[in-house]
C-alpha cells in the first residue's frame, strides 16, 4: 500500500470485488455509530434529523444537573472565596474521642498495608470408612 | 469575559503538579510547536475546514479515552491477566495525548473560530458505541463476552482503520505542523490495533460456542455501523475494481482527506486486513459483512 521513492510518499489502495454483494437494507442513516477516530467529520448541525442505528450509542440520560451546568461553553468559574478567618484564642487540639461518631469508620485499606490474619478455620471433620464408631453410652 | 469552547476547555489548566505528571506520562514524544503555525499562509475557508476535522478528531479521541477506561474497568472486574491491563493503560494515555494534539491543532488552524463559530469546537459528553457492560452480579464469562465485542469494534476495526487514514493524512498534509501531529498519532495506532488483535485472540478460546455466535451477530452490526460513519455514503459498488494513489499535491492541505479517499481506504482496509484477520481468529467475518445492515 505504500511506495516511497525520490522523497515523495505515495499510498496505494485497491478494492477488488470481494466485498460486493450482501448487506441487509435497514433504512438507517445515522452516522452516530461505531467509527474510527480519523473518520470524516460532518459539518456542525449535519447530524440533525438522522435516525439512530442498531447498535447505536446509548441514548443520553437526562442530566440531573441544572441546565446551566450542562453547557459546552463554560467559562472559568469564579474562585471560591476563602471562609472568613475565625479568631480563636487558646484553642488546643480537639480530642478525637470527644467527636461524635455517627457510624463505624469505613473499612479503608492501605496498599501495602498489613494483611489481616486469616481466622483459624474450624478443623475439618474427616470421616473414614470404616472408622471407629462412638461407643454407645451404657 | 469570553466563554471558552469545548476544545479550549479540553486544554484547560489543572494544578502545576498535575500538569507535570500529565506531561511526564502523556507527552512522550517532543511536543509540536503549535505557536509556530503560520495561519496567514492559508485562506480562512481552508483553515476552517481543517478545524472542523481536527476538532471532531479531538472529540473522537476523547471518546476513546471513555471507551478504553470502561473496557479497562470491565476487564479488571473479570480478573483478566495483568499484562492486558498494563497494555490497555498505555492506550488510555495515548488517547489523552491524541485528544490534546487534535484540540491544539484545531485551535491553531482557526484561532478566530471560537469567537465566530464556537459550535465547530463543541465538546459533548462522550457516548459509547456499544452497550454498557454487564452490571454487578454477572459472571466473568459475561464480562469477557462483552469485552470481546468492545475490543472487536473499537480496536480490531476502529484502530486498524485509523492507521491507514492517519498515514494518508500525514502524506497529504502540506503544512509541517499538521503532518507532525498526524505522524505522532500514527505512531500509536499500530500498537492499538495490535492490542485489539492480541486480546481478542486471547478471549475467543475462552468463550462458549453461544458467545462466539453472538459475537458474529454483533460483528455484522459493527460493520454496518462503521461503514455508515466512515465510507462517506460511497457504496462498495462504486469503488469495487478501482484503486487510488494518495500523495501530497500542489494544493495546500492542513490534514484533510476527501470523501472518495476515505471510502477507498475504508473498503481496501476492510478487505485486505480487517476481515481476513477476523477469519483467522475463527470468526465468519465475510458472512457477517454480507449480513451487515445498510
Amino acid at each position: 500500500m505504500d511506495r516511497r521513492g525520490s522523497g515523495r510518499t505515495v499510498l496505494h489502495f485497491a478494492v477488488t470485488g470481494a466485498l460486493l454483494g450482501g448487506g441487509v437494507a435497514s433504512g438507517c442513516t445515522s452516522k452516530d455509530g461505531p467509527k474510527t477516530n480519523t473518520a470524516h467529520v460532518d459539518e456542525p448541525g449535519a447530524e440533525a434529523g438522522q435516525l439512530h442505528i442498531n447498535p447505536g450509542p446509548d441514548k443520553p440520560k437526562p442530566d440531573p444537573q441544572p441546565p446551566t451546568e450542562d453547557r459546552v461553553n463554560v467559562g472559568p468559574e469564579d474562585e471560591p472565596k476563602p471562609p472568613p478567618e475565625e479568631k480563636r484564642v487558646n484553642v488546643g487540639p480537639e480530642d478525637d474521642a470527644q467527636k461524635p461518631l455517627d457510624k463505624a469508620p469505613p473499612d479503608v485499606s492501605v496498599n501495602p498495608g498489613p494483611e489481616p490474619q486469616p481466622k483459624p478455620e474450624p478443623a475439618p471433620i474427616i470421616k473414614t470408612n470404616p472408622g471407629p464408631t462412638p461407643e454407645k453410652p451404657k | 469575559m469570553t466563554a471558552s469552547t469545548g476544545a479550549e476547555r479540553m486544554l484547560g489548566k489543572a494544578t502545576d503538579r498535575l500538569e507535570r505528571m500529565h506531561r511526564t506520562t502523556v507527552h512522550r514524544d517532543p511536543w509540536p510547536d503549535f505557536e509556530a503555525f503560520d495561519g496567514a499562509r492559508y485562506d480562512v475557508a481552508l483553515r476552517r475546514a481543517a478545524a472542523v476535522q481536527w476538532a471532531g478528531r479531538a472529540r473522537a479521541e476523547h471518546g476513546s479515552v471513555h471507551q478504553f477506561t470502561i473496557l479497562s474497568h470491565t476487564l479488571c472486574r473479570a480478573r483478566i491477566e495483568l499484562p492486558v491491563l498494563g497494555a490497555l493503560a498505555r492506550l488510555i494515555t495515548d488517547e489523552v495525548r491524541h485528544a490534546e494534539l487534535c484540540a491544539e491543532m484545531a485551535l491553531a488552524c482557526w484561532p478566530e473560530g471560537p469567537d465566530t463559530e464556537p459550535e465547530v469546537f463543541r465538546w459533548e459528553p462522550p457516548r459509547l458505541p456499544w452497550p454498557q457492560p454487564p452490571g454487578g452480579g454477572h459472571d466473568e464469562a459475561s464480562l469477557l463476552a462483552w469485552a470481546a465485542e468492545a475490543i472487536l469494534s473499537s480496536c480490531c476495526v476502529g484502530e486498524t482503520l485509523s492507521r491507514p487514514m492517519l498515514e494518508a493524512v500525514a502524506v497529504v498534509a502540506t503544512d509541517p505542523l499538521a503532518a507532525a501531529v498526524a505522524r505522532q498519532i500514527l505512531r500509536d495506532e499500530h500498537l492499538h490495533a495490535t492490542f485489539g488483535w492480541e486480546t481478542l485472540g486471547l478471549l475467543i478460546p475462552r468463550m462458549s460456542d453461544d458467545a462466539r455466535q453472538k459475537l458474529e451477530q454483533q460483528m455484522a452490526q459493527v460493520f454496518g455501523g462503521v461503514e455508515r460513519t466512515t465510507a462517506c455514503g460511497i457504496g462498495i459498488e462504486t469503488v469495487a475494481g478501482t484503486d487510488i494513489e494518495i500523495a501530497a499535491s500542489d494544493e495546500p492541505n492542513l490534514g484533510t482527506l476527501s470523501d472518495p479517499q476515505y471510502a477507498m481506504i475504508f473498503f481496501a482496509t476492510m478487505e485486505s486486513e480487517v476481515l481476513p484477520k477476523l477469519e483467522a481468529l475463527g470468526l465468519d467475518a465475510f458472512g457477517a459483512w454480507r449480513r451487515r445492515p445498510m
